[in-house]
């Protein structure tokens, strides 16, 4: 007793809250407070800055005000993206009708992936590494593949179709049909949201299905009254990642379509690419900026709305987020 | 009676067992169809004269061919990126989750927030500012963007990981040490950092994960000017010879060998550490 109060005591000078302590203790995160004020921070507010420059091309450290005595400083960015160029409404569309089907469809199908994974047999460990195992393929190599896969003349996707007595598809290489071969793929990669769910399903209690089933419960009724509620904080969190995954879809186009940029008539036009596009293809920064500022703004209202309609999120007995 | 249950249960599980390996071969169809791919002849590959799944003559010395001297500048470049960030990126989050754990000082809350806030902030947004603030220190073209924001930051999640990690271990571990004389470093050194190994390995593994697919980030900042193709990562410096035509006339043979040599480090190391991996996931999931 009395060796832990002095051990408190000495503990008190050293660990304690002297301002040469406070300090020390700061030093361990300045870093990486450095860090988010350098690249989170100040971004955020130079872009803001750079948004009123209808013309700046990145190559001088700050835009001018004139060039050739005409005012480049004004709203010209915001009046453009909101008034004058469809291609930013094109995108949001995109962006909007890729979200609202392929969030909720991999929601509902990787967690009928994880019921299955969660039946009690030998050997599922294997499985579910074999499940996961798809997210691991790098990006460009996952567009090589599916581009080659979903080659019109020369890709394995028409053989079989053909073989299966179906008529061919144009995939990629028609308006009307890339998107959807582009959310298609997106089945292979259910094993991360599954991850999760199968996490979810197995801190569901037994005994309470048990419960249920001494009550006369149903399968059905044991998974809407019971399962599913217990799971809500991973489809919550599934919600907003695949919301925000959605809305930042930029390198999966590019390697996918190659040189083919946004696919036929831009059907493939993501947000997130027209924002590349932009800056890095057209150097109009100042619009980029503005494009930017426009996602951040959407982000945090779904972001917003997301948590302040989570009522339905289950956090345990504690009820504490 | 039990034998007619002991037959239900078998078929039960046999249908169970069916649809797993339907499923599982749905799963591993884009590793075999690489593989076969990148083993079949130069025309076979472009679907000439019938497109085929399985090779008909198997001709490994595609990947031999692959090691050009394009393909070694990139996995040099992709090393260096992946090295540095592997060294990097556990040191910086470890530290700054201990002084978030274990320290006092005034605002350590708020600057805890502050540093979590940026989860919620995703890349698309800050790129171009960021890829302006490096071009006016000349960084771009160069593996310094893809090197220095992570030794600032170490990513919020893996603070928010080790800090909660951290602040599990008995502070009892801290207090002997102090009486022993030992600083502040020197207990992060030789006490806590031994201790949080689990986190550490998930943080390496993860970090050499996500620096070795990086696209996004190697495509805005090294991006391809004369100059910056010195530079270019695998993922990137792939890209532009594969999928960018014009610049050079490769067969899918070719390029699918590329994939599986870029696939097998990825892959290998899952296999090895899927369970810390899909337990790290499944924490940040649920907690984050």
């Amino acid at each position: 007793m009395k060796a832990k109060a002095l051990a408190n005591k000495r503990g008190k000078t050293v660990l304690g809250r002297s301002v040469r302590s406070q300090l020390g203790w700061a030093a361990f995160t300045l870093p990486v407070l450095l860090g988010v004020l350098i690249f989170s921070l100040y971004p955020m507010v130079i872009s803001l800055y750079y948004s009123f420059f209808k013309t700046y091309t990145g190559t001088t450290n700050l835009p001018d005000f004139y060039i050739n005595g005409f005012l480049n400083f004004g709203i010209f960015n915001y009046k453009k993206m909101f008034t004058l160029d469809p291609e930013v409404w094109q995108s949001l569309g995109i962006t909007a009708l890729y979200s609202v089907i392929v969030v909720p469809a991999s929601l509902i199908l990787s967690f009928l992936v994880a019921l299955l994974m969660n039946s009690k047999v030998k050997g599922i460990g294997i499985f579910r590494v074999i499940y996961y195992l798809p997210v691991i393929i790098p990006t460009t190599i996952w567009g090589l593949l599916w581009a080659d896969f979903f080659n019109v003349r020369f890709g394995l996707a028409n053989q079989i179709l053909s073989a299966l007595g179906l008529p061919e598809s144009q995939f990629l290489e028609s308006a009307d049909t890339a998107l959807v071969t582009f959310m298609s793929i997106n089945l292979w990669t259910l094993g991360a949201s599954m991850i999760l769910w199968l996490s979810a399903l197995k801190n569901v209690p037994d005994e309470l299905i048990e419960a249920a089933k001494l009550d006369g419960a149903g399968a059905f009724t044991r998974m809407f009254r019971i399962t599913i509620p217990m799971c809500t904080p991973v489809l919550f969190y599934n919600l907003i990642t695949g919301i925000i995954g959605a809305l930042q879809t930029l390198g999966s186009v590019m390697t996918l379509m190659g040189d083919s940029g946004a696919g036929p008539d831009n059907s493939l036009l993501f947000f997130a690419y027209k924002i590349y596009g932009t800056a890095f293809m057209s150097y109009n920064m100042g619009y980029a900026c503005a494009l930017a500022w426009f996602l951040f703004v959407i982000i945090g209202a779904l972001t917003l709305i997301a948590f302040r309609t989570s009522k339905w999120v289950y956090y345990g007995d504690g009820g504490e987020s | 009676m039990t034998k007619h249950a002991k037959a239900v249960f078998i078929l039960k599980q046999s249908v169970i067992y069916l649809v797993l390996v339907i499923f599982g071969l749905f799963f591993l169809f884009p590793f075999v169809f690489m593989f076969f791919k990148s083993v079949m002849g130069d025309l076979e590959s472009v679907g000439m004269p019938y497109v085929r799944f399985f090779p008909t003559e198997w001709h490994f010395e595609n990947y031999a061919k692959v090691f050009d001297v394009d393909f070694i500048r990139y996995f040099r470049n992709t090393l260096i990126v992946v090295v540095c960030n592997m060294i990097g990126v556990p040191l910086a989050s470890c530290l700054c989750a201990y002084g978030f754990a274990r320290g006092h000082f005034r605002g350590k809350n708020v600057c805890f927030m502050f540093v979590l806030s940026t989860i919620m902030l995703p890349a698309a947004v800050t790129q171009v500012p960021v890829y302006i603030l490096f071009k006016m220190f000349n960084m771009t073209g160069t593996l310094l963007p893809l090197i220095i924001p992570n030794l600032f930051g170490g990513g919020a999640l893996n603070i928010f990981l080790a800090r909660q990690f951290i602040r599990s271990l008995p502070k009892e571990l801290d207090e002997a040490a102090v009486i022993d004389g030992a600083g502040r470093l020197k207990i992060f050194f030789s006490v806590i950092l031994p201790l949080v190994k689990p986190i550490i390995i998930y943080i390496i593994v993860n970090t050499f994960m996500s620096c070795w697919r990086d696209f996004d980030s190697a495509l805005v900042y090294i991006g391809n000017t004369a100059s910056s193709r010195e530079w270019q990562t695998l993922a990137l410096g792939i890209y532009y010879k594969f999928l960018i035509r014009g610049t050079s006339d490769v067969y899918p043979n070719l390029q699918m060998a590329t994939g599986v040599i870029m696939v097998i480090p990825v892959a290998v190391l899952f296999l090895i550490f899927q369970r810390q991996l899909i337990e790290g996931v499944v924490l940040t999931g649920i907690k984050g």
